[in-house]
């Protein structure tokens, strides 16, 4: 029971309230679409009743007030309310629809959330440009806002959104312009033969909603007509006022077809804040350009101008322009051009002129109410570059023209402060007679140079080409070379070197050089006057108790001797007689030798030359003129052996050779001590025997006197040297009291073949070697002492290449 | 018609001309105008890059509530007098806006300072100017009381990018015509009182 009527009251609810809300009154919307006035529509529903018995009112309020007052316009048939600019001062409204007592609807709502504008209107498109291939191209789009029959004050800028697609794709591409942005919007990148669908809609920024949807417009190009003729939309192309008192406008009509067959185009302006567009007050030239006088211009006031016609019923605007008076001054050309001549130049080529013109009749520059600048441009005839000069009053001079050209001038101007400038005037033309007097003085200057030119080319011909050497010589001296008085160039180059000495010689400052710094060579110079003095004579000397040294010839000869090897003699030792002899000196010469190493000291290891008495000289074949002292190194093998036979047979040798008398000046040295002493071979070889005839151990560093291996080429005697310090120093101290055995050579070693160690070359030596007496120098390393290779005799039978320790042997001789 | 104006105190006095005066007006009233298009030049390069926006300028500008003459004839047939009170209003009048100008350009557009610079420059040019002209007033008999009345001008609040993008516009758009319009009546004075039989 209860259950019945709970469901019937829902029903009854139910039934009520759809016939109440279908078949009531409604407010349908409340818009505002300018922002200054709104209008709230309803309808009537389906209460026939009510709009018989019944009339339907609307309320509203406003703001705070509670008071609700009726609508102050109906409109439409009473379904619609208006409410202008007098009533809209709040923001906040409520109204309500009535009848009779009931309230069908209430709504409140804030005046912004009304504001929506009417849609635009009249779509049209023109094509912009299309690309190469005839595929693609960009359109812009027109369009127009309604225009309230009340137009408020100035017109509220709006934000568009266009949308636009290809027919049959289902979405929108859009577009939102920025504020302030007027039509023609363009569009890019549509494709031809395709048909595409654009609508608009419009807003205020920031405030309200969009408005509705504008028509829908299509657009569509054919592919084949895009290449063929483009389309031309009629659009204005200028306007202008040329003194800031009239304008005028012109358009182009374009190549729109229908528009030609049906159609005129129609001008229509707008003039500062109204909005009212009113036709073109004169039009002229058949129906292209408008003309407004004086009383429709006025300058610093906004003007709009468009172009409109009427198809199908639709207004098109097919161009809209705004500006101002006071921006679109071009004035007339300047008139009256004329030119006077100012100058000419000394030489009479150049020349200035004073232009002079006047200002357009036009413009009024009398009263100031238009200042205009000028521009000159001038140009030479046959010149195509036009220079220019600025000018702000009616002449101005044009400076360095040439005479006997040609020259064209033109002028144009413009408002200093902004708009263009005018066409140019008509041309003027220049031409500045040269005077005769240049031209003249111009080839007689140009004759006297070309004369001069000449001349000079046939002088230098002939002094070129003279044959006479005193005309030569007079007019191209020859360049001194550098010469010596009284040499003649010639000996040089023969190689005559005596005689260049000879001649040299004459000048006192002239020494002939002793090849001092030659390493191969090097003598100690003799005094045979002095006693104290050279060391090889003496102590040969005394070692034999001869009084006499001996002259050698090659002591005179020593002077011019250039060191070469003239001098030497390598003797062939023919036995150990020698080497004994040499011993015997040898020892004899200890002493003397220790005490004079310091003497005798030269360049670390620098070997001495010593001549001792002339020990060799005897025993040599004697081929040799010159008996000059030479380097005997005696080899410590030769030594030792020859000590270890015998010393008397040294002695006796040593007195064989001291019999020889002229002979003395040989001694064999047979070492040099580290401190550069000179070991004279006899006397001394007993005791390196024996000290060397033990076996050592192999110490290559023990004397730091030693030469450093410091180079591949490392001679075998140097490597003996090394051993033969190493062994003296650890084993020979007894050696090393009488005698500071530190250098010893093995020549004979050198020879060996068989490069053992160091211990194996010291006992390979063979004593019964016979110890020459000569020894060649094979080289000197790097740290000047000698490398001998003792098997190198001088006869020229024998091979000089022996002894040299290859750097590959050196590995087996150096552990 | 030239009373002597002291440019030293103690000194001797150096008599300057009316026509002296104009002259200079007129040439500092060219820079103004100069400096004031270049600087809307710049804005429009800047900020509105080329679009249609000079068609729908149409905000007012404040200063057209002084009624000035629209045209050459109007313009010849006004006073000097009015003439004269006519420039200096307006140039008061832009007093307030050049300085918001400036400093809604210090404030918050870092690359425009070309732009600032030529506000500031404009704005000392219009003091300069302003100065010249009450020493014409003074002048020509001109009393004070005479003197248009400035337009008061009120400080937009609170603006969003794209509105105050366009109320810049806007004041730089209005301050370009109005510094013409003053160039254009100094040159009419000018030329009344230096040739006044021509003119």
């Amino acid at each position: 029971m209860a259950a019945i009527w709970v469901t019937w009251f829902f029903l009854t609810v139910a039934v009520s309230n759809t016939a109440y809300s279908s078949d009531g009154p409604k407010i349908t919307e409340c818009h505002s679409a300018d922002q200054e006035t709104f209008t709230c529509s309803w309808n009537v529903g389906n209460y026939q009743n009510l709009t018989e018995h019944h009339q339907l009112k609307f309320f509203y309020t406003k703001g705070e007030s509670r008071d609700w007052r009726e609508c102050p316009t109906y409109v439409n048939r009473e379904t619609s309310c208006y409410f202008n600019q007098s009533y809209t001062s709040e923001m906040e409204y409520c109204v309500h629809l009535k009848s009779d007592n009931i309230t069908h609807e209430q709504r409140c709502f804030t005046f912004n959330d009304i504001v929506k504008p009417d849609a635009p209107i009249s779509l049209n498109w023109a094509l912009l440009n299309i690309s190469q291939s005839g595929l693609f191209m960009d359109i812009q789009l027109w369009w127009e806002d309604v225009v309230n029959s009340e137009p408020s004050a100035g017109w509220t800028p709006r934000r568009y959104e266009i949308q636009y697609k290809p027919r049959d794709a289902e979405l929108w591409q859009s577009i939102e312009t920025l504020p302030h942005q007027h039509p023609p919007q363009p569009l890019y990148n549509f494709a031809t033969g395709k048909e595409y669908v654009v609508r608009i809609r419009s807003t205020y920024p920031n405030i309200g909603n969009f408005s509705e949807f504008s028509n829908i417009l299509k657009v569509f190009l054919p592919v084949s007509q895009s290449v063929e003729v483009p389309l031309e939309r009629p659009r204005i192309t200028e306007c202008r006022s040329p003194e800031q008192e009239t304008f005028t406008c012109r358009w182009s009509v374009g190549n729109y077809q229908n528009l030609t067959e049906r159609m005129r185009l129609r001008f229509f302006y707008t003039k500062g804040n109204n909005a009212d567009w009113k036709e073109c007050p004169k039009y002229m030239h058949n129906g292209s350009i408008c003309y407004f006088n004086q009383t429709y211009t006025s300058i610093w006031i906004s003007y709009c101008v468009q172009l409109k016609s009427e198809i199908q019923d639709q207004n098109i605007t097919f161009d809209k322009r705004c500006f101002s008076i006071d921006n679109i001054v071009k004035p007339d050309p300047p008139i009256a051009l004329n030119w006077t001549l100012l100058n000419i130049s000394q030489s009479g080529l150049l020349a200035d002129i004073q232009v002079l013109w006047e200002a357009p009749p036009t413009a009024d520059i009398r009263n100031g109410w238009i200042s205009l600048k000028y521009e000159i441009q001038y140009k030479a005839s046959e010149s195509n570059h036009w220079d220019s000069i600025e000018a702000f009053s009616t002449s101005h001079p044009v400076y360095a023209l040439s005479t006997g050209k040609g020259y064209e001038i033109r002028l144009r101007c413009k408002q200093i402060a902004n708009g263009d400038f005018s066409e140019f005037s008509d041309l003027v033309y220049v031409f500045i007679p040269a005077p005769r007097l240049a031209e003249e003085s111009g080839i007689l200057f140009r004759l006297i140079l070309v004369l001069g030119f000449l001349g000079t080319a046939l002088m230098i011909l002939l002094i070129l080409f003279a044959k006479s050497p005193r005309l030569k010589l007079f007019s191209l001296p020859p360049v001194p070379v550098p010469k010596i008085n009284g040499i003649d160039t010639d000996l040089l180059k023969k190689g005559k070197i005596d005689e260049v000495n000879s001649i040299f010689a004459n000048h006192l400052s002239y020494k002939p050089d002793l090849y001092i710094d030659d390493p191969w060579v090097e003598f100690i110079d003799i005094d045979l006057d002095d006693p104290d003095g050279k060391m090889e004579l003496l102590d040969t000397d005394r070692l034999l108790g001869h009084d006499h040294p001996k002259s050698d010839n090659c002591l005179s000869a020593k002077d011019d001797d250039s060191g070469r090897d003239s001098c030497y003699e390598p003797d062939v030792p023919e036995d150990g007689t020698v080497a004994k002899q040499n011993v015997s000196e040898f020892s004899s010469l200890q002493l003397e030798g220790s005490e004079r190493k310091e003497d005798i000291k030269s360049d670390t290891g620098a070997p001495v030359s010593i001549s001792g008495t002339d020990v060799k000289q005897s025993q040599q074949p004697d081929g040799e003129a010159c008996k000059c002292r030479k380097i005997q190194l005696v080899t410590t093998d030769s030594i030792f052996s020859t000590a270890a036979r015998s010393e008397p047979p040294l002695h006796s040798q040593l007195s064989n050779h001291s019999s020889f008398g002229k002979m003395d000046f040989y001694a064999q040295v047979s070492d040099i001590t580290p401190t550069g002493g000179v070991l004279l071979s006899p006397g001394q070889q007993n005791k390196l025997k024996v000290s060397l005839a033990k076996e050592t151990s192999l110490d290559p560093k023990a004397n730091q006197n030693t030469k450093p291996l410091d180079s591949a080429y490392t001679s075998e005697v140097d490597a003996k040297q090394l051993c033969a310090i190493s062994l003296n120093n650890k084993r020979l101290p007894d050696a090393a009291e009488d005698l500071k055995l530190s250098n010893y050579f093995t020549a004979e070693s050198l020879e060996s073949a068989t490069v053992g160690t160091c211990k194996q070359t010291e006992i390979v030596r063979q004593p019964t070697i016979p110890v020459p007496d000569y020894t060649s120098i094979h080289m000197v390393d790097s740290q000047q002492s000698l490398l001998l290779n003792p098997n190198v005799l001088p006869n020229k039978n024998q091979p000089t290449l022996a002894g040299y320790l290859m750097p590959e042997q050196l590995g087996n001789v150096i552990p | 018609m030239a009373t002597p104006i002291c440019a030293n105190e103690g000194g001797e006095c150096r008599t300057i001309s009316v026509s002296e005066l104009f002259h200079r007006a007129g040439e500092i009233s060219h820079q103004i105008h100069a400096l004031s298009t270049e600087a809307y030049n710049e804005f429009n390069q800047h900020f509105i890059q080329g679009q249609h926006l000079n068609f729908s300028i149409i905000n007012s500008c404040h200063t057209s509530s002084i009624v000035t003459p629209q045209n050459k004839e109007d313009a010849l047939r006004t006073p000097h007098k009015r003439l004269l009170s006519l420039v200096i209003a307006i140039l008061r009048s832009w007093q307030d806006p050049l300085q918001y100008v400036i400093s809604e350009f210090s404030a918050t557009h870092g690359n425009t300072s070309s732009i600032l610079s030529k506000s500031v420059k404009i704005v000392k040019q219009m003091k300069r100017l302003a100065k010249g002209l009450n020493k014409i007033s003074e002048q020509v008999g001109q009393h004070s009381g005479a003197i248009e009345q400035t337009v008061p001008w009120e400080q937009p609040l609170d603006e969003d990018g794209d509105s105050l993008i366009s109320q810049l516009y806007n004041l730089l758009h209005c301050f370009r015509r109005d510094t013409n319009k003053i160039d254009t009546y100094l040159k009419l004075l000018k030329c009344r009182f230096t040739q006044k039989l021509k003119c």
